[in-house]
């Protein structure tokens, strides 16, 4: 493999799509703004629609542009934001652990991204507010519990203090990129929330390799 | 959200539904509007920014208030007007100002504007954009009396 034709900072192999869903409140913006500022927003409004945020991670030594759209929980944008599922790699779903209304939640917004988004669409699951212990509402064990039932990846974390919020996005990466690997996500496919940087070679012989089709001139 | 579209099918479907509707609320006209704004066609937004209108007038909910000053304002903006967009954005902002996400609009908008204006299309003042110039006092005045 070949794994020097891109050098800039600017440079990475794949866009990968992610949306943020769950209820109001929960600290979904936060959690964005945490990944891609390195910051707490004490207080922030709520969202309107849509809000937007990219960075450039690295998994495996390839670059990956991470662009994340964070959606409203308030019920009367779900017409807009519904509209962000597809296409999406991945979706944070994300509870507040101080209140359980947040996390009984949960399945209703788990029907909608399964019914909106691609199978193979690798859906995580933040116990958020973490460092909030005292106010705690909701155990790790019983949310864990719920995750493995339905096969969701998850994490208690805290966009206040940071724990576990880059490992939250980068798990997620790092499992779409596994899916790529082992081809259980089919690149040309319609709506994978996977974009090559390059568009993809068409596939006219199957054992192209990589090296072949990188043309460096 | 401004280089987001319904897809007509989308649209008439939310037409329909919206026309069985009796004595729509304001939530119910808020989503019917934000489903027009995000048209394709200069008609339906025109429709939605009027929706929108009406939902501003009747609603005590501050947070519909800054919602629908805000779509009002991604509704302009698609008509290309400009400066009564982003007259919307101030008027949350006088109230918010630190509120990024309208805050990365207006940047946005005014990016918009000069460079329609460098090559000739800025077209302001519509007479959409007059029905709607009492509107941004009173939101104004409204979004400040907190
Ligand atoms: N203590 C604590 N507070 C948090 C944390 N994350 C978010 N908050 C607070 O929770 C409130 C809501 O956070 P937001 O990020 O705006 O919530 P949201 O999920 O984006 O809400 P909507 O945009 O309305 O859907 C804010 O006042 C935050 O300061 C956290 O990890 N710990
Ligand atoms: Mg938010």
């Amino acid at each position: 493999m070949s794994n020097s034709t891109n050098s800039g900072p600017y440079n990475y192999t794949y866009i990968f799509k992610y949306i943020i869903i769950g209820d109001m409140g929960v600290g979904k913006s936060c959690l964005l703004h945490q990944f891609t500022e390195k910051k707490f927003m004490a207080d922030c409004p709520h969202t309107i629609g849509v809000e937007f945020g990219t960075r450039i991670i690295e998994v495996s030594g390839q670059k990956i542009k991470l662009q994340i759209w964070d959606t409203a929980g308030q019920e009367r944008f779900r017409a807009v934001t519904r509209s962000y599922y597809r296409g999406a790699a991945g979706a944070l779903m994300v509870y507040d652990i101080t209140r359980r209304s947040t996390y009984n939640h949960l399945s209703s917004w788990l029907t909608d991204a399964r019914s909106l988004t691609h199978p193979n669409t690798v859906i995580y699951l933040i116990g958020n507010k973490g460092d909030l212990e005292a106010q705690r509402d909701v155990s790790y064990e019983e949310a864990k519990q719920f995750a493995d039932e339905n096969g969701l990846l998850f994490l208690e974390a805290s966009a206040k203090t940071g724990q576990n919020v880059e490992e939250a996005f980068l798990e997620t990466a790092k499992k779409i990129y596994q899916n790529i690997l082992d081809g259980s996500l089919d690149l040309n496919a319609a709506e994978t929330g996977v974009q090559p940087k390059q568009p993809m070679p068409k596939p006219v012989s199957n054992e192209a390799k990589p090296s072949d089709s990188q043309c460096s001139c | 959200m401004l280089e987001e579209y319904i897809s007509d099918a989308d649209l008439k479907k939310a037409r329909e539904n919206y026309g069985t509707t009796e004595n729509p609320n304001e939530t119910q006209q808020f989503e019917f509007a934000l489903n027009l704004i995000r048209s394709k066609h200069r008609a339906e937004i025109e429709e939605g920014l009027y929706l929108f209108q009406n939902v501003f007038a009747r609603t005590k909910d501050e947070n519909i208030k800054r919602d629908t000053l805000y779509y009002m304002a991604i509704g302009q903006t698609k008509l290309s007007n400009y400066e009564q967009a982003l007259k919307f954005l101030q008027s949350i902002l006088n109230v918010q100002p630190t509120n990024e996400q309208v805050r990365d609009l207006y940047v946005e908008v005014n990016k918009k504007m000069k460079r329609d204006g460098l090559i000739g299309l800025g077209i302001v003042g519509s007479a959409a954009a007059v029905g709607l110039v009492g509107i941004i006092g009173l939101g104004a005045a409204l979004l400040s009396k907190k």
